[in-house]
């Protein structure tokens, strides 16, 4: 009997935690009405600014937020980053119309491990909370989206989530939010774009309504460096990236570079694939000199090209 | 329906009119004017019947490429041409001029579920001695590789069009920001989208990206 009730008292108390859970994080999440039929969520991650999943938000204006509560404010875009399915709105509406809303306490992701339970939170189009739970299915380090964003951790979940839920947060058993869950970017499992990358994308969107990306303005294929060449200019690279286009008056193009080139390292890091390239070229790098390692026929040689910002 | 003479307007109206299928919602006759009628009307696929050297003069202009789907209805004189603008440009189908109704229907709705759709008789003309050529025995061959090639074959090249939208894919932008940033209908980016997965072979954007930037295409 002592038993019985002791485990009654447990699944009572978990109930009643994950419910308070619920309740407390819910404070910071909206409903976002971007989209025909099931509106999406978003997050109150700053004063006035929501942060929610850039794919789910399918138009550029006449977007709404429903409030905890239910009350209804119009909200204006304020930046897009597709690269890291982020978008960000601006909302309007008087200060006492946005006290209601609460921010979030961010997890620390370091001690996130598979098979952690956790918490997923929605707004549903009437005002009230959604819930969900879901298991941490994958726990890996920082990747770069095939749309060259970089996540600054993987953490997937262990299945999809109701499209109510996109933009919304993720919590850990803590009542922390770990990051935000989107069905983009993978197709099995909602991936969850962490905390320290909605922070990251969020102060480039307010500072310049997009994030920026380093930009050279070529096109290359990896090669094999052939064996002679690499006795005879004394190399270690055994491949490298051979330059098939050139963009006119790119930062490649003012530097000098041209069809032909094979591009082996770019500030000392090696160059195997074309990913390596696209990992060095960050919204940081724009604007600094980057110095490439090129074979050039047949005779290494280095060539500073400034690296300049992606144009979109 | 689009054509150079009223009497061939006429009979591809009719042609229309009696399809169980489709929709006739606009007419243009002769080229001037062409354009603004797309415009208005919006149509899911034209249905253009050319004449003597009308293609040759259409071809590198880029005249045609912000159109819908387009069935060009040919005499013999332009098939080798039609069929290179199949690779370029709107052109979606290649009929010849003496294609029988159920063909022309037939056509019309592979061109709107965005598939390419050729008639055995245009490139029966261009595997003959008399129609042959090095040019058009080469074009003939490009119809071939929309199966799959392994990844090191280079495989059927990308029209300039095409490398553009797989430059923005690669940024992220869906169909619709596609079709606004370059001013064409969203019809036409989905054509130019699945054209590019067939000639990379793959099976969706994040394929398509991935080959792309390792075979030059997409700049960095």
């Amino acid at each position: 009997m002592q038993q019985e009730s002791t485990g009654a008292t447990t699944w009572a108390a978990l109930s009643s935690e994950s419910a308070s859970v619920i309740e407390r994080v819910s404070r910071a999440v909206v409903a976002v009405h971007g989209r025909r039929r099931i509106p999406s969520s978003g997050v109150h991650w700053r004063p006035g600014i929501v942060v929610t999943s850039s794919e789910a938000l399918q138009r550029d204006e006449e977007i709404t937020v429903t409030l905890p509560e239910g009350r209804s404010l119009a909200a204006t875009l304020a930046g897009r980053d597709p690269s890291t399915d982020l978008a960000i709105l601006k909302l309007e509406g008087s200060q006492p119309e946005t006290a209601i809303l609460g921010l979030p306490e961010l997890a620390d992701l370091s001690s996130l491990k598979v098979g952690h339970w956790v918490l997923v939170a929605g707004r549903t189009s009437e005002g009230g909370a959604r819930a969900g739970l879901a298991l941490v299915g994958v726990v890996g380090p920082a990747w770069r989206t095939w749309r060259g964003g970089t996540l600054d951790a993987t953490v997937r979940l262990d299945r999809n989530l109701h499209p109510n839920f996109s933009g919304g947060p993720v919590i850990d058993h803590e009542g922390r939010v770990i990051g935000i869950s989107t069905p983009a970017l993978s197709r099995y499992g909602a991936v969850v774009i962490p905390a320290a990358t909605v922070e990251r994308v969020t102060s480039e969107l307010e500072k310049k309504g997009h994030v920026g990306r380093g930009y050279l303005g070529i096109g290359m294929v990896p090669v094999r460096v052939p064996r002679k060449l690499r006795e005879s200019a004394k190399l270690t690279h055994e491949v490298g990236l051979m330059v098939v286009g050139v963009e006119s008056d790119s930062p490649a193009d003012q530097a000098g570079v041209t069809l032909g080139d094979v591009l082996l390292a770019l500030d000392a890091s090696p160059l195997r694939d074309t990913d390596d390239l696209q990992a060095h070229l960050t919204a940081e790098r724009v604007g600094k000199a980057a110095k490439a390692s090129i074979i050039r026929g047949g005779m290494l040689v280095e060539v500073n090209i400034t690296v300049g910002e992606r144009p979109i | 329906m689009s054509a150079n003479s009223a009497v061939e307007l006429a009979g591809l109206e009719a042609l229309v009119r009696s399809s169980a299928s489709l929709e006739a919602v606009g007419s243009s006759l002769g080229r001037a004017g062409l354009d603004q009628r797309l415009a208005d009307v919006q149509p899911d696929v034209l249905l253009q019947s050319v004449g003597v050297g009308e293609l040759e003069r259409l071809r590198g202009s880029g005249s045609q490429t912000n159109f819908p789907a387009t069935v060009v209805l040919a005499p013999e004189s332009e098939f080798k041409d039609a069929l290179a603008a199949l690779q370029d440009s709107s052109i979606a189908g290649v009929l010849p001029a003496w294609a029988g109704p159920r063909e022309i229907q037939a056509a019309v709705e592979a061109a709107a579920a965005g598939l390419m759709v050729v008639h055995p008789d245009v490139t029966e003309h261009l595997r003959s001695p008399w129609g042959a050529d090095e040019e058009s025995g080469a074009v003939a061959a490009a119809l071939e590789p929309l199966a799959r090639t392994p990844d090191d074959s280079p495989g059927p090249r990308l029209s300039p069009r095409e490398t553009e939208i797989l430059n923005l894919l690669a940024a992220g932008l869906g169909n619709k920001e596609i079709a606004w940033r370059l001013k064409i209908s969203e019809h036409t980016v989905k054509f130019h989208v699945t054209s590019i997965f067939n000639k990379l072979g793959a099976s969706g954007r994040a394929e398509a990206v991935a080959i792309g930037v390792r075979r030059g295409l997409i700049v960095l």
